[in-house]
């Protein structure tokens, strides 16, 4: 059930919240036998010294290899030049203005604002999964780019407090196959 | 020039009979119950999730906007009494000061709750722009009057702050000193004066981004004053919605900073064991004083027009100000525990489980303030998920540790006190699991009424809740015997 | 010993006597937004400036806390003038803006002065806590979005 992005956030926050559980454990349990502090300052500092270099090229690992993969358009350049099919979204409170069906393996231009508060824009895939989101903000426009990959009935979801009908605030969108060549498509569960 | 020189001291409160201990045992006292009021809305929000009591939207906004921004305001004000507690011999500082912004804080989060709980007040403790003006269930005034409420708030915090900086300047010379730059260099130092020990270098350093906070929240505030006493003024809202969350993410975490400056102090007591200050620390320190105030644009990742700068170096500066937590601070109190002789008291315990608390959110917060995955993160349980672990887990375990502290623990606690502590972690982590079981199932946070699996979840959490509750309820009465106790033995704080 | 502050007295003077009554006489409008925004901060650093210097001339800097409460209370009550409704009223009248201007002078004095006087450099604090906002102010304080 849980795919994806999200396996890999939960096996890395399980990952590490249990080496940092251990390590707690592991300290709580030395108090049983103690001893001088002087003994065991010295090569304290010295772990302090490793894990202080190790963490620190971990953390910029990590941001360099996250710079590659942001969902923005500015990074992804490559979006833009592909010919997507430009979508807008307005959102109110509380309901989207915006087509009830889409085409699959097609990259979608998403052009985001709301008439009134701040809104969310997240899509939901037919397992209910959180694919992705953007916000929908008045006075600006937000551009995201997403390519639906399997037809079915997706569901899109306000992702910002946006007043007292905010969890009202999702609807469904129908996104049916794009067969080569043909023009009618047919929607499945319409 | 002409020196400084500190000029003795008479403390007038002392007079008057509200000794220093007084002050933080009000302190200690209107917190806790402000908390524990707090706390049973955050449960009667779980339930409502879960479908287990009925609550109008309407009502569950109010009460999550009631929850959020007084949780955050309270622990503001118990780990700066907390801390005041140890800096006030430190930096002779006067307690009138305190009652000051305790009273002034105090008169705040009574404006705000009469604006969410007579008038309905209701767009989150966030009160992103323009949800406090469109589309509202609630009267005009109950708007005003929360603004000013939390303006009221953060007059308290800047007296506290200005005090604290105050106190340094006039007891190490200068700002630096305060940070102890004079372990680099020494010329810096105050003849006969010793070095800023951690607690003097973690309140300088709060105070400063702390009145840089609260100087962005008044500029906050008075816009929505502004466009509340006159609709035409204009806003821009991305421009507030980056002050919001300047504001709002960094008086958060200023609370793990304060706390932080308890631990130096507390640790040492329970280990027998010193906690000095080199030159790690002064870097530590200002590298957190740097980039703690740059994390906030990880608020703004789902916002696309966002400055790309911004976006990046907020992803940067988030990934750098975990360093000085994670390799010196919680390093550094590992360290000190390891192997030493530590009395495991109530006091103890909280404060290992509060800086376990402390990581293992800091992990979640880490991964969620990464971009590529905070597209599937941003706004949902994950978020509450998380930063109940560092506050809920973390800064308010400081808090109770410490209060058990305050009343002095020389004995070890009677034996079914294990028990409470028992139903408060397990209640505790139940609560926990079930945010981020949701956070990883998409659940959006601030629901009413959440998509499936969030009612499910949410109806299990209410049950740990509760345990959680019964476990608090105990230790915190445990604690205040203890304090009556002692108030006639006259046995005071520590071991 | 005397040479210095009132070189630094006169030098502010004339910065200040320029920015307020220059735009006026000139007949030149109100700058940008943004530039308007450091204007006041300039003007009440300026203020909080003469203030410290002032009270750097009193024997015992340490005073009483109702120094820092002063100093809370004047910077609350000043955030009045941030209101649209007291300064759109004034800013359409080029001699009230001059003198509004004049007044964040005086508030830049007596904050600077009074927190000085509460505790050594506590008044340069205040002052710098001040541009700070108005620095932030700058940043987009009564700024319409772009598409309005
Ligand atoms: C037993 C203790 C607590 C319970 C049962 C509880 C419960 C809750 C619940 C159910 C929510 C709403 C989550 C959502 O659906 O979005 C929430 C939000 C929140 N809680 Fe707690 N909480 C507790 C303690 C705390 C503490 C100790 C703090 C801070 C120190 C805190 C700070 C917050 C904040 C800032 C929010 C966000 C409010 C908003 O979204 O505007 N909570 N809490
Ligand atoms: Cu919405
Ligand atoms: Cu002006």
């Amino acid at each position: 059930m849980i795919a994806g992005k999200q396996l890999i956030i939960l096996v890395l926050d399980i990952a590490l919240s249990a080496i940092v559980i251990v390590a707690f454990a592991w300290v709580v349990a030395s108090t049983r036998r103690p001893t001088a502090q002087s003994a065991v300052q010295s090569g304290g500092y010295r772990l302090r010294r490793s894990w202080g270099w190790f963490y620190g090229v971990l953390l910029a690992g990590a941001f360099t290899a996250t710079i590659w993969s942001i969902p923005y358009a500015w990074a992804q350049p490559a979006q833009g030049s592909s010919d997507p099919l430009v979508v807008h979204v307005v959102a109110h409170q509380f309901s989207f203005t915006m087509p009830q069906r889409l085409p699959a393996d097609r990259l979608i231009k998403f052009v985001v604002t709301s008439s009134d508060v701040n809104h969310g824009f997240g899509i939901y895939d037919p397992q209910g999964r959180l694919l992705g989101q953007v916000q929908a903000m008045p006075d600006y426009s937000n551009v995201f780019y997403f390519t639906f990959r399997q037809p079915g009935t997706y569901t899109i979801r306000c992702m910002e407090l946006c007043g007292v009908g905010h969890s009202d605030m999702f609807q469904k969108l129908a996104i049916y196959p794009t067969q080569t060549g043909s023009s009618a498509a047919s929607l499945p569960g319409e | 020039m002409q020196a400084i020189a500190p000029e003795p001291i008479e403390l007038h409160g002392a007079e008057a009979g509200l000794t220093p201990r007084r002050m933080v045992g009000i302190g200690l006292v209107v917190g806790l119950i402000t908390i524990y009021g707090l706390a049973m809305i955050g449960g009667t929000m779980k339930a409502a999730q879960g479908n287990l009591v009925h609550l109008a939207p309407q009502t569950f906004y109010a009460l999550l906007t009631l929850h959020g921004a007084g949780m955050i305001s309270v622990v503001v004000l118990l780990t700066a009494v907390a801390h005041w507690y140890f800096l006030r011999n430190l930096l002779k500082l006067r307690v009138e000061v305190l009652l000051f912004s305790v009273v002034a804080t105090v008169w705040g989060l009574l404006a705000a709750g009469a604006a969410v709980l007579g008038g309905g007040f209701g767009p989150g403790w966030t009160f992103l722009y323009p949800l406090p003006f469109i589309g509202t269930t609630w009267p005009a005034w109950s708007t005003g009057l929360f603004f000013i409420g939390v303006l009221f708030v953060g007059i308290g915090f800047a007296i506290f702050l200005l005090d604290i900086l105050a106190g340094v300047i006039r007891e190490y010379g200068g700002i630096l000193q305060g940070l102890a730059f004079d372990t680099f260099f020494p010329k810096l130092r105050r003849p006969g004066k010793e070095v800023a020990p951690p607690t003097v270098i973690a309140a300088t350093m709060v105070a400063l981004d702390g009145l840089l906070t609260v100087a962005a929240g008044t500029v906050l505030v008075v816009a929505l004053l502004a466009r509340w006493a006159s609709p035409t003024f204009p806003i821009d809202p991305l421009w507030i919605k980056n002050l919001t969350f300047f504001f709002g993410h960094t008086i958060a975490n200023l609370t793990i900073y304060l706390s932080a400056g308890v631990i130096y102090a507390v640790l040492p007591a329970y280990t027998g064991r010193p906690w000095n200050t080199n030159k790690i620390y002064t870097l530590s320190w200002a590298t957190s004083l740097l980039f703690v105030p740059w994390a906030w644009p990880h608020h703004l990742y789902m916002d696309f027009v966002q400055a790309p700068w911004l976006q990046l170096f907020g992803e940067a500066s988030t990934y750098i100000a975990t360093i000085p937590s994670a390799v010196v601070t919680i390093f550094g109190a590992l360290l000190l525990v390891y192997r030493s002789n530590m009395r495991w008291r109530i006091g103890s315990v909280f404060f290992m489980a509060g800086l376990l608390g402390w990581l293992v959110g800091g992990i979640a917060a880490m991964l969620d303030a990464t971009i590529p995955f905070n597209d599937v993160l941003h706004n949902t349980l994950w978020v509450p998920a998380h930063f109940h672990t560092y506050l809920l887990g973390g800064v308010f375990l400081f808090v109770i540790g410490f209060a058990s502290y305050f009343v002095g623990e020389k004995a070890p606690p009677r034996a079914i006190v294990k028990v409470w502590e028992w139903l408060f972690f397990i209640g505790l982590v139940g609560f926990l699991l079930m945010f981020y079981a949701g956070g990883i199932d998409g659940v959006p946070r601030r629901e009413a009424t959440p998509p499936t699996p969030g009612p499910q979840l949410a109806a299990i959490a209410t049950g740990f809740v509760v345990i959680l509750l019964l476990g608090m309820t105990a230790l915190l009465i445990e604690i205040w015997m203890r304090a009556r106790r002692h108030a006639i033995t006259g046995e005071g704080e520590g071991l | 010993m005397r040479s210095k502050p009132s070189f630094w007295y006169s030098v502010l003077a004339v910065l200040i006597l320029l920015d307020v009554f220059g735009p006026a006489l000139l007949g030149a409008g109100d700058p940008p937004l943004w530039l308007h925004h450091l204007e006041h901060a300039f003007l009440l650093a300026a203020g909080g400036g003469f203030g410290v210097l002032y009270a750097r001339r009193h024997p015992k800097p340490y005073g009483d806390p109702g120094w820092l409460f002063a100093v809370i209370g004047l910077s609350a009550a000043s955030l009045l003038l941030m209101l649209p409704d007291v300064y759109g009223n004034v800013d359409a009248f080029p001699v009230l803006h001059s003198l509004l201007h004049l007044a964040f002078v005086g508030i830049g004095y007596v904050g600077g002065y009074t927190a000085e006087r509460y505790s050594p450099r506590s008044g340069v604090a205040w002052t710098l806590i001040v541009v700070m906002m108005g620095v932030i102010t700058a940043t987009g304080f009564g700024a319409p979005g772009p598409h309005v």
